[in-house]
């Protein structure tokens, strides 16, 4: 096992010499955090649903170890493992002490070159706990507004589901082959929380990342769309979303609007207006993709009449927001946001006010009681 | 902890030791009036967090004004000024106000904690009350509107009952409506003195910087920590059977250890061997735990988490499930607690050695953000009067050897008295006896 010298400490966001993008960060903990993104192979390449079921595989057989032997040895190691998909992009977690870098660094290159796809794993692992993972997701009136207002902003690609619905056939070869063509070289990037960047270089250029093949980076186009509405009738909560598409030069200056009407990320600040809507669970956010982004305000309740009253404040409280004096909240904002693996340096705009003319517009649950978008 | 020596100036900058440990980076000032000022400087946050905490929470409370300490601290803490973002952070002992800032702003979240502490009063007179209460209302509904929630509330509450550690932490919404301006009043004139508070922070800027702008502003009462009463553990059930839940939601413990126990770690460490279980993770089926392996075939446990919680005089052991094949509720108890009386008996050291592992990484994967630096040096630092540093914590861990947790196990789980609490469809949670006597068995 490796033991280092605590004076021993880099910080560098350089791709030195390694096979694929390293960022590493030493820290004087005991633990590393090592990630691994695989860029394109998030719910908005491919087959709807296919990305899901592609990270559910990882961490399953390899031809190195089988899922049996790398879940007992790292337990062994106090180590916790984890594979996620984003609309973006599939997101390994592994979290360990720091003696067991190289361990992990192996066993994340075996996941990304030589997991075995096994036919059984697809039935008796891989469809069932994907379709756990959607089976409460779809509780939530929100999420399932969430997803829609995806759709109706973007169609396809941003707009596909983020988790396999069941609704399409998706066969073994078919995840092998986006496999093949997610995890290359371009696109994977790996990011150590306290890791030596030398040493991980090292571990990585001796590991089966090597191996990966080169690719290609795909550029990806992203078409907006605006003036949309759906209804989804349903039972359980009632849930309004308003959505704006938007594109990445915005992201700072719908921050600061965010931030001015009641952020999730700020959700204490309880002088914001969205925060003071009676009867209802009322925030806003930006979600930030690499191509686009989508600024959405969520209002929920179990009263479909308290919703409905407070959507028709929405517009009134977006368009005479104090842009002006909320900067500095939104740099707060902004800097609570900023992670290691996806650090946020955006630059806050205040200066142009904010109409809701051109929205999209979801409502989800006792829509029979909701307003129309046009109604706001 | 450490205290001031005693000049009278709280302005006075001699007044004030410096003491800084070199590898947990931890430094710790004291200033006259009694308060601590502890910071953990962390180059790679991306903000900074800095907390006042004081020991209250539902020990400060009784049944009639339960909820006080946590609706006082909400009101204080919550809102936006000049860059600092307030919340609050309530537990059963402790309060906390939180600031969160910028790096570059953080002697301006110092200031506004210490003006907060200086004159809590003015802030209580202006706010408004009434939806204050309103939301911690909603706050407490939460908790009991959501199953595994509701069990560990109501685990608390029967296990030390007749005790302020068993109130609910955020009271109930009956007991919230009758709180008033003079109940706040009144706890603060008790709790908020120099030896109660503790303020600590976390992130990347200049400690004796931050301790000079609190210094400057901050103006607390002198007084004695007031001490609470010892509470004492009760081995009972509270069965909350609803029918319209999809699942059967259980919980039982047995007591535990106190976070100043010298068997804190050999508790973690037992309660680690058995871990979690999630039936819709992948690897499931490879989980180690024989526990896991028992119940994973037959599908009569979807998820549990085993834990080891304390509290400054007393504890809890035991496990959290959720249960979808509800007529499984006593397949799957049985199987636990017979697992549990291995702990006495044939615990093997691969176990223990997992255990082991499970246990530091989750000690440090604890630590993940400014906040919950903050909370958990303060929250050390009130109730057990240091924090260890997590080396100290990872070296108690290593030596904790196979015959450590037998004996922890023999002492404290053989044959013992146990606390019960379910919800959802708990028609097949065998009675009291049955469970309790599982807590041992006829041959050894």
């Amino acid at each position: 096992m490796l033991s280092r010298a605590a004076t021993r400490r880099a910080y560098s966001t350089a791709a030195a010499q390694a096979v694929v993008k390293t960022t590493a960060k030493d820290t004087s903990g005991n633990l590393t955090n090592l990630t691994v993104v695989v860029n394109n192979a998030g719910a908005k390449v491919g087959k709807s649903g296919i990305a899901h079921l592609l990270s559910k595989f990882n961490f399953l057989n390899t031809g190195a170890k089988s899922a049996l032997r790398f879940t007992r040895e790292s337990e062994l190691l106090g180590a916790q493992f984890s594979s996620n998909v984003t609309r973006d992009a599939l997101v390994l977690n592994t979290s360990f002490l720091k003696a067991d870098l190289p361990y992990f660094v192996e066993a994340l290159g075996n996941v990304l070159v030589n997991t075995s796809f096994r036919p059984h794993e697809l039935v008796e692992n891989v469809y069932p706990t994907a379709k756990a993972d959607y089976e409460t997701a779809i509780k939530s009136n929100s999420y399932v507004g969430l997803e829609e207002l995806h759709e109706l902003s973007f169609r396809k690609g941003l707009g596909n589901g983020l988790l396999y619905d069941g609704s399409n056939k998706i066969t073994l070869d078919e995840i092998k082959q986006f496999a093949q063509q997610a995890y290359t070289k371009s696109n994977v990037s790996v990011f150590g929380a306290g890791a030596v960047e030398e040493d991980l270089v090292k571990f990585i250029n001796e590991s089966p990342f090597a191996e990966l093949p080169t690719g290609e980076t795909i550029k990806s186009s992203v078409s907006i769309f605006k003036g949309k509405e759906s209804r989804i009738k349903t039972y359980g909560e009632s849930a309004v979303l308003v959505g704006i598409p938007i594109k990445p030069t915005e992201f700072g200056k719908f921050e600061v609007l965010s931030s001015a009407i009641g952020s999730s990320v700020l959700s204490s600040d309880i002088s914001a207006p969205l925060f003071n809507l009676p009867g209802v669970d009322a925030s806003s956010t930006v979600l930030k993709y690499q191509d686009a982004g989508l600024f959405v305000i969520t209002i929920k309740g179990a009263s479909s009449a308290d919703v409905s009253a407070a959507v028709k404040q929405v517009k009134k409280i977006v368009e005479s927001a104090d842009l002006k004096s909320a900067t500095k909240k939104a740099e707060l904002s902004i800097a609570l946001q900023s992670t290691f693996e996806a650090p946020l340096s955006l630059k806050v705009d205040a200066t142009t006010p904010i109409k809701l003319v051109e929205f999209n517009y979801v409502a989800v649950g006792e829509v029979d009681a909701l307003p129309y978008a046009d109604e706001l | 902890m450490l205290r001031g020596s005693g000049l009278r100036s709280v302005k006075n900058l001699a007044s004030r030791r410096f003491i800084s440990t070199s590898n947990a980076q931890i430094q710790y000032t004291s200033l006259s009036n009694g308060v601590t000022i502890a910071s953990e400087i962390n180059p790679n946050a991306t903000s900074s967090t800095v907390a006042a905490y004081i020991s209250a929470g539902t020990r400060a409370e009784h049944p009639y004004n339960n909820g006080i300490a946590a609706l006082t601290t909400s009101i204080l803490a919550s809102g936006y000024e000049n860059g600092v973002l307030l919340s609050s952070e309530n537990t059963k002992e402790v309060n906390g106000i939180i600031a969160q800032t910028t790096n570059g702003n953080v002697q301006e979240a110092g200031k506004v904690i210490a003006k907060i502490l200086s004159n809590p009063t003015a802030i209580l007179e202006k706010a408004d009350y009434a939806s204050a209460k309103t939301r911690l209302s909603a706050l407490a509904e939460s908790i009991e509107s959501n199953p595994s929630s509701k069990v560990l509330e109501h685990l608390e509450a029967s296990a030390f009952q007749g005790y302020s550690l068993g109130l609910p932490t955020y009271g109930t919404s009956e007991s919230i409506a009758d709180l008033q301006a003079e109940d706040s009043a009144r706890l603060l004139e008790k709790y908020l003195v120099g030896s109660n508070i503790v303020i600590s922070a976390s992130g990347n800027f200049d400690h004796h910087a931050l301790a000079d702008a609190v210094d400057a502003a901050l103006k607390v009462e002198q007084g004695v920590k007031p001490v609470t009463k010892t509470a004492s553990f009760l081995g009972s059930e509270v069965r909350m059977r609803d029918d319209t839940l999809p699942k059967a939601y259980v919980s039982i413990a047995a007591q535990g250890e106190s976070l100043s126990s010298p068997a804190y770690y050999v508790a973690k460490v037992a309660a680690a061997v058995f871990g979690d279980f999630d039936h819709h993770s992948t690897i499931a089926p490879y989980t180690s735990a024989k526990l896991a392996s028992l119940v994973q075939e037959y599908h009569i446990v979807d998820k549990y988490t085993h834990f080891s919680k304390s509290f400054s005089d007393a504890g809890l052991w035991g496990f959290n499930a959720e249960i979808s094949n509800v007529a499984a509720v006593d397949e799957f108890t049985h199987f636990i607690l017979k697992e549990w009386n291995r702990l006495s008996i044939s615990i093997s050291n691969a176990e223990v050695a997992r255990g082991k592992a499970a246990v530091k990484t989750a000690l440090l994967r604890e630590l993940n953000s400014t906040q919950a630096v903050a909370s958990d040096i303060a929250t050390k630092v009130l109730l057990t009067g240091y924090r260890a540093s997590i080396k100290e914590a990872l070296e108690k861990v290593d030596a904790v050897q196979t015959a450590d947790v037998k004996a922890w196990a023999q002492a404290s789980l053989w044959d013992k008295d146990i606390v019960i609490s379910g919800t959802g469809q708990i028609e097949a949670l065998l009675d009291y006896g049955r469970n309790r006597n599982e807590m041992a068995m006829m041959r050894w």
